[in-house]
């Protein structure tokens, strides 16, 4: 081995892997009469430092992600919690939507209307795995409304559909719709003017 | 020719900045970019440094210690410097982006060497930097500098012990690549 080691700069040298010819020296020369660092400049000090900025960039994303899911999921969000707790009250549970709309019966003047409503709801919205609420936003004769929907699966009724708009605030039910499979009408509900117009007027 | 030149440089007026400038880097830019080369094993990245490193003697030349040899000075300064890029964050997280390319490309790792000249020498060549830096150094500093184990004990601080097992453990190495 000490053989082929034996003038190892000749051996080295004559391969040309690396030179500083005069090209360099001038090099050298012009950065130190522009007092300067060497070529490229700045350009060269952006080569060298982008790929830790950029590291820097996105390890500062990841942790700010990172915080805000942990903020979140912890509830330290004030701001995020207020805004879930907000959008469960605009968005009821068919449980809290079912109890309002219990209570608002006793709102309904005519006890034929009443009694309708009642026997619509107990007979399918009693059983939650029947409905659900399609639409919190829902129009009604120019009016909010939640609309729910359903199916019936027992009875007479059996393979129908329903859809029932209640007023958002009160869970009054002011129109109810039952449709076969053909979509035809089958029974319709709608809450008399005069109780609707009232329930308005209350908010 | 490493014993004479790291002895003291008497015969340089070193008031005379460009004239040492001229003079180092006539005597010692082949000796600074190879020294950089067998450190970095990147030619572009080489002769960048060398320049450095003649720029930083020709600023920092009031502080060079007359009593030293100005070469063992030049090539200190290319070692540090050397290092510097090889513990900097940026050169490693290239080296390992470039391992990471040729992974996925089913290729060397090692660096693309464009070399000429004799095929025998080309070979040796690329042996040499194939060694962990600790022999390549050493190889380097004896082989291609010249220098006696005493003076690499002194460049690299280390003890002349160490030098000589590095040296002897580096053969073997070359050795068992052919």
């Amino acid at each position: 081995m000490d053989e082929k080691l034996k003038n190892l700069r000749v051996r080295m040298t004559d391969t040309k892997a690396v030179t500083f010819d005069h090209r360099h020296k001038n090099r050298v020369r012009t950065s130190l009469k522009n007092n300067a660092p060497t070529k490229q400049g700045f350009l060269k000090v952006i080569q060298e430092r982008f790929p830790a900025f950029l590291t820097y960039i996105v390890l500062l994303v990841m942790l700010s992600g990172t915080g805000l899911f942990a903020s979140i999921e912890m509830g330290i969000l004030s701001h995020e919690s207020k805004t879930a707790e907000m959008k469960q009250q605009v968005t009821p549970s068919k449980e809290e939507l079912y109890t309002n709309i219990s209570q608002s019966l006793e709102s309904i003047d005519s006890e034929n209307d009443r009694e309708q409503v009642r026997a619509f709801t107990e007979s399918y919205l009693t059983n939650f795995d029947n409905w659900r609420i399609s639409d919190m936003n829902a129009d009604y004769k120019n009016h909010n409304a939640i609309l729910a929907q359903g199916r019936i699966t027992e009875g007479f009724f059996d393979k129908t559909t329903f859809s029932i708009w209640l007023e958002p605030d009160t869970g009054l039910p002011l129109e109810f719709v039952i449709r076969n499979q053909e979509s035809s009408v089958l029974e319709e509900f709608q809450l008399s003017r005069d109780t609707v117009a009232k329930s308005y007027k209350q908010k | 020719m490493g014993k004479r030149e790291f002895t003291a440089h008497t015969d340089i007026d070193l008031t005379n900045k460009d004239a040492v400038l001229e003079t180092i880097m006539g005597e010692y830019g082949e000796s600074v970019v190879w020294l950089a080369y067998s450190y970095l094993k990147d030619k572009a990245k080489a002769e960048d440094i060398a320049q450095e490193v003649f720029i930083i003697c020709y600023t920092k030349l009031d502080s060079f210690n007359n009593e030293a040899s100005l070469k063992s000075w030049v090539l200190t300064i290319t070692a540090n410097k050397c290092k510097d890029v090889l513990k900097s964050w940026s050169h490693r997280n290239i080296v390992f982006a470039q391992s990471l390319l040729s992974t996925f490309k089913h290729q060397d790792s090692s660096p693309d060497f464009q070399l000429v000249g004799l095929e025998e020498n080309q070979e040796l060549t690329k042996n040499i930097l194939k060694l962990p830096i600790k022999y390549r150094e050493v190889i380097f500093l004896h082989y291609f500098e010249d220098l006696k184990v005493q003076e690499i004990s002194d460049f690299l601080s280390i003890k002349e012990n160490s030098v000589k097992t590095r040296l002897r453990r580096a053969r073997i190495l070359l050795k068992e690549m052919y």
